[in-house]
């Protein structure tokens, strides 16, 4: 049984990045790029052979514009247990001067073995956008309905804020969202930020942000906590690009969990917007409950596009 | 044998002075005077003449005798240097005639500072369209040289290997010119586009994203966001 409802997830799954892909390849594009990637991962689990693929499409015409990003991937370890990491997402905009008004369509489908989550997410929102000379503002309403483990409708709004304060890029934003579950129960959240970017005079880029997230339940339980991240990012040469990114999530009573990821990913550009690429990608995850995974990814891949 | 040598460093040097009088002081000097350029005596005549050609477009003959010295002492071969310096001596015109008919109001110290780091550029990895493109827009804009130097070391910076195509290169390159960006800030382009790369985004398309940005009149606040809006969001 355990096995049919697996199955019939999967295969779910497998339409939605199908249909996904479809919808990404049918707007009439004036952008395009597209990449293949396949390899391996291993570590502390199982072996497992990848596959992976993304598209990312747009089209401007005057002041309406149109994209698509459509990712997914695939994989099967040595004694055939499967994953699937699909997303998909449609936007449309349409821009007078410098404010931006759109609607975006984004979906989500997991199943991830590291985590052991499975997961098929819809949203629809609808971002405001005000771009002036240092400062951009969006508020982006949003709803959208969650299956599988965590069944649920949930709406919410959120708030960003960019201004360039000289090599830097400050972010305040923040995020409130109210989950209803289909027992009647729900939880309300709120989750203020500050993340900034460092833009120096070298190809390095720096991403900090910090967060408190506070959820309650309508039976009264509170749990906060606050989720840091860290992403450095460089191309030191042409052909290389060096990202490490940290992330970790904590609560009154200490560490919660933490990830680190480092990837080394080497192109080679060849004319028409034609690349390879080799990424050796590794990670590092812990949770309190005492569990520890490590991991190391290697894959070729091979992108066209044209802009 | 040897007194046919005698004769022909004599015609060599009368003709140094000869050139030396009138153009080409510095380069004819040098070639006169050092034990490095020796070797190269043979295609002196037409170095002089290169060098009588920067002068008389009004270009510090420093320059032009620098890269001649640099290639000296790379020990490079009379063929190579030749051709090297026939190609310096016609980026040096180039940039010299765009930029006295450009209108852009300069001094002749920060010229001549353009002009040599225009050479660095155009042997790297500026093109000669990018370069009037540049230009024109520095003009339009009413910047100052300085704006025109920085705007091409961002550029080169941001793709050094020339992997955006030409024709966004080019929207790239008057879009970075003509940008809110103050002239100071403009190195951080780099940085933008290594924080694009990191995202997954193709190079065309983060030169898209910028040349747009830039070009409906956001600053480094606008290309950040329109990068995040580009970036899967998860």
């Amino acid at each position: 049984m355990i096995v049919l409802g697996y199955s019939t997830k999967t295969c779910a799954a497998c339409r939605f990045l199908v249909i996904a892909i479809l919808l990404g390849v049918s707007v009439s594009v004036h952008s395009y790029d597209v990449e293949f990637d396949i390899g391996s991962r291993f570590g502390t689990l199982q072996p497992r052979a990848l596959g992976a693929f993304s598209l990312n499409a747009s089209s401007i015409s005057g002041a309406f514009a149109v994209g698509t990003t459509a990712d997914g991937e695939v994989s099967i370890d040595t004694v055939g247990n499967p994953g699937i990491d699909a997303y998909f997402r449609g936007d449309a905009s349409y821009a007078l001067g410098s404010f931006i008004s759109g609607l975006r369509l984004e979906a989500t489908t997991l199943r991830s073995v590291e985590t052991g989550e499975e997961a098929i997410n819809l949203s629809l929102s609808a971002p405001f956008t005000l771009n002036g000379r240092d400062l951009s503002l969006s508020f982006a309403p949003a709803c959208g309905v969650g299956f599988y483990d965590d069944e649920s409708f949930n709406f919410g709004a959120r708030l960003n804020v960019s201004y360039l304060a000289g090599d830097f890029v400050l972010k305040p934003g923040a995020t409130f969202s109210e989950t209803l579950f289909p027992d009647g129960s729900r939880t309300l959240a709120i989750a203020p930020s500050l993340g900034f970017v460092w833009y120096p005079g070298i190809p390095l880029s720096a991403d900090f942000s910090v967060g408190w997230s506070r959820s309650e339940t309508d039976s009264g339980t509170v749990s906060t906590s606050f989720p840091v991240s860290a992403i450095f990012s460089a191309v030191p040469l042409p052909w290389l690009c060096v990202s490490a990114k940290l992330k970790s999530e904590a609560d009154i009573s200490g560490l919660m969990s933490y990830r680190v990821d480092g990837e080394l990913e080497l192109i080679k550009y060849v004319p028409n917007g034609r690349a390879f690429h080799l990424p050796i990608a590794a990670y590092y995850s812990w949770t309190d409950g005492g569990s520890a995974n490590f991991g190391v990814s290697i894959m070729v891949g091979f992108s066209f596009g044209q802009e | 044998m040897n007194s046919a040598f005698t004769l022909r460093t004599i015609c060599v040097v009368a003709l140094f002075c000869l050139a030396g009088a009138v153009f080409g002081q510095q380069t004819a000097r040098w070639l006169s005077t050092s034990d490095e350029a020796k070797p190269y005596s043979a295609i002196a005549p037409r170095l002089i003449a290169l060098a009588e050609a920067v002068v008389a477009a009004g270009i510090d003959e420093k320059l032009y005798l620098d890269r001649l010295i640099e290639g000296v002492r790379k020990r490079a071969s009379p063929e190579r240097i030749g051709k090297a310096l026939e190609e310096e001596t016609s980026r040096l015109l180039f940039m010299a005639k765009e930029l006295d008919s450009s209108g852009i109001r300069m001094t002749a110290e920060s010229r001549e500072r353009i002009l040599a780091d225009g050479a660095l550029s155009l042997r790297a990895s500026i093109s000669r369209d990018e370069f009037s493109a540049v230009v024109k827009k520095i003009a339009v804009k009413g910047a100052s040289l300085d704006r025109l130097g920085s705007t091409l070391s961002a550029l080169a910076a941001a793709d050094p290997a020339r992997i955006v195509g030409t024709t966004l290169r080019l929207e790239l390159a008057e879009a970075i010119a003509l940008s809110v960006i103050q002239t100071d800030r403009l190195d951080s382009l780099a940085a933008v586009f290594a924080r694009g790369r990191s995202f997954g985004l193709a190079p065309d398309r983060i030169a898209r994203i910028v040349a747009t940005e830039l070009g409906s009149g956001g600053s480094l606040a606008a290309v950040d966001a329109a990068l995040n809006r580009e970036r899967r969001q998860r």
